[in-house]
């Protein structure tokens, strides 16, 4: 199970690696079409900085990689590593939003005061 | 390569933000990171905000490729690295440590009365670590200099040879001038070199100006050399090990000089004022607390240094 991110420090949601990995899952992108797809599905601007230093850690560990271009923009694709590593994040994201949400529940249901009984002639 | 075309797509302010980054990591994002500057700028100029963005992660790249920070060098890198750091910590601590020897000279003439216990328990300390990290330091390069042989006989001598010159030149600098300051004081009551500001004090400022460029001369020449030396995992534990004991030196150094500060400010506060034996002025020194400071600051570093040592070598263990 990820329960680190690829630099080492606790899984997050908002993650430059793994919102990287989940941004490469529709298909390969270079750097700014990344940036871009990004800002469009989680509301983050990653700058050059901080999606390269991402970039550079994620090609170490071998959970992406580049792919041949003619062009400067060099284009980069998710590893099946990657994969099993973007799946395993996700479904840990997804037990904690769960349980987060069943705990919410019952907190709701806990707070929400009892009706006393109801006089006859009183507004509802 | 890079074409003649996609040379003149790189701007010269896109360009100026790539040195922030090493050379090996250039080398293999350079042309691509350009790129998406280009694509997010437009042709127009970087924010400051956007600048020091990319200046920051540009030193963390810097500071992961030296074996500083994260895991993208293997851990007998990640040793080197923090031991450098460490060495570079101590030069940083050599600097107040002599101007804390030349503000504390004969400090042990000024008791009128009461105990020197403290201060003499305090300064023979600093002395005795002092002592402790100067032979340490001296046995890692003892226990480099295979190395360093071998490199020098394979032809590495050209890439190091600028830097050895600097060092050499500002300790010959340092020398004339020390030498020439020492004549010159045999000629001087103890009143003329200790009061005022004339040509013999300027000469003393020069003189130590000189010997922090000597010290950071020799700093970068001594990292340049270890960056380039081939270490046995022999040689790489007893350096790390010497760089473990000195970074933990200096924050003992640190902690007695502030004791030796304290004690002679409630036993012999004349001495730190330079006023008459007797007297009571304010123990407050502005150069004691300035060289308290760098110490500080570079004990810290050092002790960074130690911290990236022990887990590298923990780490150098488990893989062999």
């Amino acid at each position: 199970m990820p329960r680190t991110t690829p630099n080492g420090s606790r899984q997050r949601p908002n993650d430059p690696p793994i919102l990287i990995l989940t941004s490469l899952a529709g298909g390969p992108k270079h750097g700014h079409a990344l940036s871009k797809d990004i800002e469009g599905f989680a509301g983050v601007v990653l700058g050059p900085g901080a999606l390269y230093g991402a970039i550079t850690r994620l090609e170490e560990r071998g959970l992406i990689e580049p792919l041949e271009s003619n062009d400067r923009r060099r284009p980069y694709r998710i590893t099946a590593t990657g994969s099993a590593y973007l799946a395993e994040a996700v479904d840990e994201m997804q037990r904690l939003a769960h349980e987060g949400a069943r705990r919410l529940a019952v907190a709701n249901k806990a707070s929400i005061p009892r009706r006393g009984p109801r006089i006859a002639g009183s507004p509802a | 390569m890079r074409t003649r075309s996609k040379q003149r797509d790189i701007g010269p302010t896109s360009g100026s933000l790539l040195r922030w980054y090493p050379a090996r990591w250039r080398a293999r994002y350079g042309d691509e990171f350009l790129a998406m500057i280009d694509d997010e700028l437009g042709g127009r100029r970087p924010e400051m905000r956007y600048r020091l963005s990319i200046a920051r992660s540009g030193l963390n790249e810097r500071l992961r490729d030296a074996g500083l920070a994260g895991n993208s060098v293997p851990p007998s890198e990640q040793v080197r690295g923090g031991a450098l750091t460490v060495l570079c910590a101590f030069a940083l601590f050599v600097v107040p440590g002599v101007a804390f020897a030349k503000i504390s000279e004969h400090w042990d003439q000024s008791f009128q009365r009461g105990s020197r216990h403290l201060p003499a328990v305090s300064f023979n300390l600093l002395a005795s670590l002092a002592g402790a990290c100067g032979v340490a330091v001296a046995l890692a390069a003892l226990a480099l200099l295979p190395a360093f042989v071998k490199f020098v006989r394979a032809g590495g001598w050209p890439a190091i040879r600028r830097r050895v010159k600097w060092a050499v030149i500002a300790t010959l600098a340092t020398a004339a001038v020390v030498g020439g300051l020492a004549v010159w004081a045999s000629h001087l009551t103890n009143h003329q070199r200790n009061t005022g500001f004339g040509w013999y004090q300027l000469l003393f400022v020069v003189a130590a100006f000189l010997f922090a460029a000597a010290v950071a001369g020799w700093s970068v020449a001594a990292v340049a050399v270890t960056c380039r030396l081939t270490i046995g995992s022999g040689q790489l534990k007893v350096g790390g090990s010497l760089a473990v004991l000195v970074g933990a030196c200096m924050p003992l150094m640190t902690g007695a000089a502030a004791l030796w500060w304290g004690s002679m400010a409630t036993t012999a506060p004349w001495f730190l004022a330079g006023t008459p034996m007797g007297s009571s002025p304010s123990p407050w020194a502005a150069n004691l607390l300035g060289v308290l400071i760098v110490m500080t600051i570079a004990s810290g570093i050092g002790m960074l240094g130690v911290l990236r040592v022990i887990r590298s070598m923990r780490a150098l263990s488990m893989s062999q």
